[in-house]
């Protein structure tokens, strides 16, 4: 039975989906002092709008209902569902004045790509693109990446308890942190500083010395500290990574990829001390084995291309390339183009495997994730040892993911099912690009990208791609950030809705 | 802009829900020498920091590696 929301319901979504785009105006204050201090007024003036609209949009949600109203789980989920759409909605209305995007829906594309820090861009002649528009696109990403619900929490708009928790889980995050979710909110927050700040340090220092000014190291390094960390994949240059040249630049933008496609609970352990769980943890084990398993096939792969002219190119490269996307970061450093013109072969499919694998659950990175693959893994070991032992025999297998754990069906079907519904998507978009006259290869490369929250592009993705695919790409962004639960949450209440007004008339 | 946002400095932000609102800034406990159950849980922060730093380092190079004998042995 399907449970049709009440207009109370409806109220209460609306008021915390108010309180989200609220917290977004606040931060658009951020880019808006950025261009006043870097004196481009046009921009200021693009800022002023966007704050002032989207203000008056997070108002008019917010006196919906009144303050404090109670929220549960299915709203919740709800919630979560539309800050994205709602987030995309208003944070394009800046960057669709500033005059670098086609249309309204290639700022929203660009917006949906930020806030779920795929990194797929239809920006036009970026390189010219203000500084304040630059450092908004990249906030969307620290926005987005550390949870729209978890960013709005930790500025504690007031709402705490089990409806915090409701929108946190619907997020897709189910690792309790901390023992209540504000805490868990802020720790996420103090490990993002700490990142953040040691990559715009050592990011501005690298591009400094590659003779860069200042100003421009400092915002380049911010950029690009909060692309990787984020898994985001935009980039202040149309070049992306390979804009630079640089192996410092590489291995330190490789680090913060790593360190952001790590669970925030993993984070927490290793912070308190208990460092063993680095070597024990199924996601860790899974992430390490994945690496070197593909890393050989990388190798094997770019070995057979005439790409990269030495190994140590292709060590440097292939590595880059096969933690941008296993990270489900999305910085390349080469022409995209390459992708099916150099790549090809067995180092493309390696490619395509790692982003369709993704990084670990509760961080920042997207696809199917390594706790899932693990438990699969871990599932079908287990199914095997039960199918040839005598059948009395009563077969176990444990995992270790902060405790010990044991496998059983309902964690294991759970797994399959998210396992599924993602190939599911990705094959669906790959279909779609393939309908719209894109090569297969090419088609499901960029489907995955997107639906994985990766942000490699072939090319596919680009300002004069036909609407039908822009729309497709972005609903896949936003059903892989929410990893499904909550998009079928706002599918099956708008239906139950429909089919009880239907059954009234 | 953290400290800002929370109101109090950042290594103090440890601090469990029952410590009462009217000692946000931790005065009151500092007089009295009184310590929470959470606090200090996180002293080892940055050593944590440094063995993750590590680790991504020890993961890049031995996938380095790997990828390099494999591309020798093609």
């Amino acid at each position: 039975m399907w449970v049709t929301p009440e207009k109370q319901n409806i109220r209460a979504i609306l008021h915390y989906t108010g309180m989200l785009v609220l917290a977004l105006a606040a931060t658009m204050v951020i880019p808006l002092v950025v261009a006043l201090v870097s004196q481009e007024w046009d921009p200021a003036l693009d800022y002023v709008v966007g704050v002032g609209v989207t203000a008056l949009v997070g108002v008019l949600l917010v006196r919906m209902a009144p303050r404090g109203t109670p929220i549960n789980r299915r709203d919740g989920l709800l919630v979560t569902a539309l800050a994205w759409l709602a987030a995309s909605l208003v944070g394009a209305i800046p960057l669709v004045l500033s005059g670098h995007f086609g249309s309204y829906l290639d700022a929203c594309f660009e917006a949906m790509s930020g806030f779920t820090t795929s990194g797929l861009v239809l920006v036009q002649d970026l390189d010219h693109l203000s500084n304040a528009h630059n450092v908004w696109r990249h906030l969307t990403h620290l926005i987005g990446g550390q949870g729209i619900v978890v960013a709005a929490l930790s500025v504690a708009l007031g709402m705490r308890g089990g409806g915090a928790m409701s929108l946190y889980l619907a997020e897709g995050r189910d690792e309790r942190i901390m023992p209540n979710v504000v805490h868990t909110a802020r720790f996420i927050w103090v490990v993002t500083a700490a990142y953040v700040g040691l990559g715009v340090v050592l990011l501005t220092i690298v591009d400094l010395s590659l003779g860069m000014g200042l100003g421009r190291s400092l915002l380049h390094a911010f950029c690009n500290t909060t692309a990787c960390w984020d898994t985001g994949g935009f980039g202040p240059q149309s070049q992306n990574s390979l804009y630079y040249h640089s192996a410092w630049f590489e291995t330190i933008t490789v680090m913060l990829m790593l360190a952001g496609t790590m669970n925030f609970n993993l984070h927490a352990h290793i912070w308190r001390g208990e460092r063993v769980e680095l070597l024990r943890n199924i996601e860790a084990r899974t992430v390490t084995i994945n690496t070197f398993i593909l890393s050989v096939l990388m190798g094997l792969g770019l070995a057979g291309t005439t790409l990269y002219a030495s190994s140590g190119e292709i060590i440097r490269k292939g590595i880059y390339h096969l933690i941008s996307a296993s990270s489900g970061t999305g910085q390349q450093t080469l022409y995209a183009s390459q992708w099916t013109g150099g790549y090809g072969g067995l180092a493309l499919v390696v490619i395509i495997l790692a982003m369709a694998f993704g990084g670990m659950a509760s961080s920042t990175a997207g696809g199917i994730k390594a706790f899932r693959i693990g438990v699969i893994a871990k599932g079908l070991l287990w199914r095997t040892r039960a199918a040839i032992a005598p059948q009395s025999a009563v077969i176990t297998e444990t995992y270790h993911h902060f405790s010990k754990q044991t496998i059983n069906y309902e964690l294991f079907s759970n797994a399959l099912l998210v396992a599924v519904l993602y190939v599911f998507t990705y094959a669906a978009g790959a279909v779609a690009g393939i309908v719209y006259g894109y090569p297969p290869a090419e088609a499901l490369f960029e489907s995955i990208s997107a639906a994985a929250n990766v942000g490699l592009s072939t090319g596919i993705t680009a300002p004069g791609m036909p609407t039908g695919l822009k729309l497709i790409y972005m609903f896949e962004m936003w059903a892989g950030r929410l990893e499904f639960l909550a998009l079928f949450a706002i599918i099956a209440s708008i239906v139950a809705a429909l089919v009880e007004r239907r059954s009234h008339s | 802009m953290f400290a800002v946002i929370y109101g109090y400095p950042l290594p103090r932000m440890w601090h469990n829900a029952s410590v009462p609102a009217s000692d946000r800034w931790g005065v009151m406990r500092r007089r009295h020498g009184v310590k929470t159950r959470s606090s200090g849980a996180f002293r080892q922060w940055p050593v944590g920091l440094l063995v993750e730093v590590a680790a991504f380092l020890v993961l890049m190079g031995a996938a380095s590696l790997i990828a390099l004998l494999a591309a020798g042995m093609a």
